[in-house]
């Protein structure tokens, strides 16, 4: 132990002098690729994703909440920042907030936000957020990477309503069908189809006085995994068989005859997984548009036996 | 797990890093960042080289794909997260993601020179010159983003190693002309 302590203080001096050699590095606005991953460029107003732990140890970690920002719109319908200057109600496609920086939504996908390490808990949205400076020929700190604002919006805007309303759609689940009923039969048709229920058009609205927004999603194509390592892609929910159909007649949109019985696969059954992707769009404001779309999922196990089977019974 | 440090470490690493320092303020040696040539494992295998080798790959790794990502400012390339975690990837893909958002792509050649000045098992750091005078930022639809000349940045990056992969962990680079 009383070896230890000096080596250890050594050490930490050593980790001391290369710490405080980072934290003179002046704020320069660079013309190359690097300035997005440039951590002197992390303000602990615009803080960037992925800096807190480099730079400065009482910085959050670019989570924040959009309560102190709300309400960006004064009485006169001009937008004005914290010491009541008015500003640009919009910059560069993103809205300014009761912060005075500027906010746009932005739409990450699964990795994205994996990377950022993973969605919070609760309501909120994820947004590009930029502070401007306030002086003549003030080099602005540019776009600092996706922050999660918690609660309420931190602007209010059509295009960040749409994504509310998103958020509020509940789309039904996926109640799959393969007929004819029972085990499937090698080389005969089956017909795939989905239940009316889980192919039909979803709204929701979210709305703040004055603007109201409605998002819809509206199922455009369902993609039947067919266990085997087929796929079948189909653009509507497909047409139920009913009984007293020919079984030698094919599905007229949505169907799949298996070459090889089940008895191979694991449980001696294939697993049937059908995607369905929904577009999603919105209006309201006297504007609208499309943002990123959902989908939802299902499964069913079905086994495949070889027509000698049936004759035999 | 707390690793002991040594005398012999301590030393040894207050050695390079005033090697590694020397290198950064002369400009050093220009290479291009390249990807690791064990192209058979992610990130940078422990077993074949020695830990501060593996960290070099892995950080250059990192580097290779960050410019390939870079080009179409894609914020899900598999390979940043070959090379990179917890803070170094939420830096890079938040980044690449700023890049989009606003329009942006970068195009053209880096030059590292990466050094490791502390090295354990299972953790080693990294000091850099990036030299981005010829990485510059365009717009998507092709012309220059901005007049502003390219640089060189001081960067330092902390790389671990997880079940025997190197990642960076942590990655810090400074303002332009600061090395």
């Amino acid at each position: 132990m009383l070896t230890r302590m000096p080596l250890r203080l050594a050490g930490a001096g050593l980790a001391g002098l290369v710490t405080a050699v980072l934290l003179v590095a002046a704020p320069a606005f660079a013309g190359d690729g690097t300035g997005s991953v440039d951590c002197s460029q992390s303000t602990p107003q615009n803080p960037k994703p992925g800096c807190d732990a480099n730079a400065r140890s009482g910085d959050h970690d670019g989570t924040t909440t959009g309560s102190k920002a709300g309400g960006q719109r004064t009485g006169d319908g001009k937008c004005r920042n914290p010491e009541g200057q008015e500003i640009p109600c919009e910059r560069d496609g993103a809205w300014a907030g009761g912060d005075g920086c500027y906010y746009k939504p932005v739409d990450l996908s699964a990795d994205t936000i994996a990377a950022l390490g993973g969605q919070p808990a609760g309501e909120g949205g994820w947004y590009e957020k930029t502070c401007y400076g306030t002086g003549p020929g003030d080099v602005t700190t540019g776009f600092g990477g996706p922050v999660w604002i918690a609660g309420a919006p931190p602007v209010v805007s059509p295009q960040v309503l749409a994504r509310q309303a998103r958020a509020r759609l509940t789309l039904p689940d996926v109640a799959v069908r393969v007929n004819p009923s029972g085990d499937q039969l090698v080389g005969l048709p089956s017909w795939l189809s989905l239940d009316p229920a889980s192919w039909r058009p979803q709204s929701a609205t979210a709305s703040v006085p004055g603007i109201s927004v409605t998002a819809t999603a509206t199922p455009t194509q369902a993609v039947w995994s067919m266990g085997n390592g087929d796929s079948v892609v189909c653009h509507g929910p497909g047409t139920p068989w009913k009984s007293g159909t020919d079984p030698m007649a094919a599905s007229p949109d949505c169907g799949y005859r298996y070459p090889r019985s089940s008895a191979g696969a694991p449980g001696g059954s294939y697993t049937v997984t059908v995607t369905i992707s929904w577009q999603v769009t919105w209006a309201g404001a006297g504007q609208g548009g499309t943002i990123p779309g959902l989908t939802t999922t299902g499964a069913v196990q079905v086994r495949v036996a070889e027509s000698q089977t049936v004759i035999t019974h | 797990m707390m690793i002991r440090p040594t005398l012999t470490r301590v030393t040894v690493a207050l050695i390079v890093t005033a090697v590694a320092l020397a290198g950064c303020r002369s400009g050093g040696r220009g290479t291009q960042p390249t990807a690791p040539a064990s192209s058979a494992t992610p990130g940078a295998s422990a077993s074949s080289v020695g830990p501060g080798d593996a960290a070099v790959m892995a950080y250059r790794g990192l580097w290779a794909a960050f410019v390939e990502a870079a080009k179409t400012s894609d914020p899900d390339a598999p390979d940043i997260r070959k090379y990179a975690s917890d803070n170094a990837l939420k830096l890079i893909v938040g980044g690449l993601v700023s890049n989009r958002e606003q329009g942006k792509v970068v195009k053209g050649n880096l030059v590292l020179n990466p050094k490791a000045t502390t090295v354990s098992a299972t953790e080693a750091t990294i000091l850099d010159c990036v030299d981005a005078t010829n990485w510059l930022e365009y717009k998507t639809s092709g012309e220059l983003w901005d007049n502003k000349p390219g640089g060189k940045h001081r960067t330092t990056a902390t790389v671990k190693a997880v079940d025997g992969t190197w990642k960076v962990s942590t990655f810090n680079l400074e303002g332009t002309g600061t090395c």
